[in-house]
């Protein structure tokens, strides 16, 4: 199979192109996962625990793309493998384990990028509030990009009028929910 | 909650259908410019959050799907291995068994054991007929059925007349037997196809044995020994 290319991988992230996205996450798993896995289970993780990091470094990557905040790196595999050893090292330092990684230069380079993640898990905390129904709803549209029509027959819905109001009142409740829990604009700005 | 915005309408307005001063809250007020940017810039975290949750989602299935290929690749070596060893044996029996090739219609041939509806019959010429059978001297029970004037119309005597020709090695005349039984009715159909295919087999016609072998399916009758006749005939 063809290589992508990681200005490629970028182009199929800031076009929403779910087929190319699919393939681009297909490959920076083969090609980039074994080294996070090296590292994380190195340094008292687990292989559940690299699983979980990598994924998260890829969805920070992602969230810097589509906010048109990412400047190409010279190599993608350095740079997630930069977030993932920052997303472990502050979970490291909130479980307090002993941590013998001192370079503070590299932490500092990833501010940023700790802080999409931490936002990101808020509202991940948030949507598990919502009904399943609602969350996966949201989630074809805005994500999968699935139509109205589609929508219509996956969740038997009657009409496409019907599926958008079941949309929009979703969406309502998961700004409500948000509100009620008292996050503010900048609780998930990622501004 | 009264002041969120309405999501439909701010849609709407991101969309180009409707104007700034028409996108309201739940109440129906009309929002200020900052509270109109605020929203929107709210809104637009938002949809980034639903999208990097679903990547999540999707990337968290990739790994179970990887997992899954890697455990079937794994298995379907350990199977590959398993089933070479196996072949490996099997030829090797085989090669040994080649040696005594005379005896192998002996170690598939078995006669149709059911005789009880017979016993007792008040026709001693078909009582002579099962004894010799029982007693697989074949030859001479083929030769006794054969006596028979009915034998042309009873598929039981044709049958086990068959079987007798059969064991007599007298493979031309049990084929033909066989397949008038068969054209009787299916009463000995299974154990039919078992000696038809013996009839093939030992007239040199593999095909036709093996065809018919590959028809018996597994819980009838003989089909262990089909599936190791089958194998013996493809080698």
């Amino acid at each position: 199979m063809k290589k992508i290319k990681d200005k490629d991988i970028i182009s199929a992230i800031v076009d929403n192109d779910h087929k190319a996205i699919n393939a681009a996450m297909n490959q920076l798993y083969e090609d980039v996962y074994p080294f996070v896995k090296g590292y994380i289970t190195k340094n008292s993780g687990t292989v559940e625990d690299s699983h979980d990091i990598f994924q998260d470094a890829i969805v920070v990557f992602f969230i810097k793309i589509r906010k048109g905040e990412y400047i190409f790196q010279s190599n993608l595999k350095t740079y997630l493998m930069g977030i993932s050893r920052n997303l472990w090292l502050k979970h490291l330092r909130k479980g307090r384990i002993a941590d013998n990684y001192s370079s503070s230069v590299e932490q500092n380079h990833f501010i940023e990028e700790v802080n999409i993640y931490n936002r990101q898990v808020t509202i991940e905390k948030v949507l598990e509030l919502i009904n399943k129904e609602c969350k996966e709803l949201l989630i074809d549209f805005y994500f999968k990009s699935r139509t109205t029509k589609e929508l219509m027959a996956k969740f038997s819905l009657g009409s496409e009028a019907a599926t958008k109001n079941k949309k929009y009142r979703c969406m309502q409740r998961l700004i409500s929910l948000i509100k009620q829990r008292g996050l503010n604009k900048a609780d998930f700005s990622y501004e | 909650m009264s002041e969120q915005v309405d999501i439909s309408l701010l849609e709407k307005y991101l969309e180009g259908d409707i104007e700034a001063r028409e996108v309201l809250d739940l109440n129906g007020n009309q929002l200020s410019e900052e509270k109109l940017r605020e929203e929107i810039e709210v809104y637009q975290n938002l949809v980034l959050s639903l999208e990097a949750a679903g990547l999540k989602q999707e990337l968290q299935l990739l790994r179970l799907e990887k997992e899954k290929s890697r455990w079937k690749y794994n298995y379907q070596r350990v199977l590959a291995y398993s089933i070479a060893a196996s072949l490996l044996l099997f030829l090797t029996l085989t090669l040994l068994r080649r040696d005594n090739k005379p005896e192998l219609f002996e170690d598939f041939f078995t006669p149709f054991e059911q005789l009880l509806s017979f016993r007792g019959s008040l026709d001693p010429k078909l009582d002579s007929a099962l004894l010799a059978y029982s007693e697989e001297d074949y030859l001479k029970a083929y030769s006794l059925f054969q006596r028979f004037n009915s034998i042309e119309t009873n598929m039981d005597i044709q049958f086990y007349a068959g079987v007798s020709a059969l064991g007599a090695k007298e493979f031309n005349e049990a084929l033909n037997l066989f397949k008038q039984v068969l054209a009787k009715g299916d009463k000995y159909q299974q154990q039919i196809q078992w000696y038809l295919a013996l009839c093939h087999w030992q007239l040199g016609e593999f095909d036709e044995a093996t065809f018919l072998l590959e028809k018996i399916e597994s819980g009838q009758f003989k089909y262990e020994e089909s599936q190791i006749l089958i194998d013996l005939l493809v080698d």
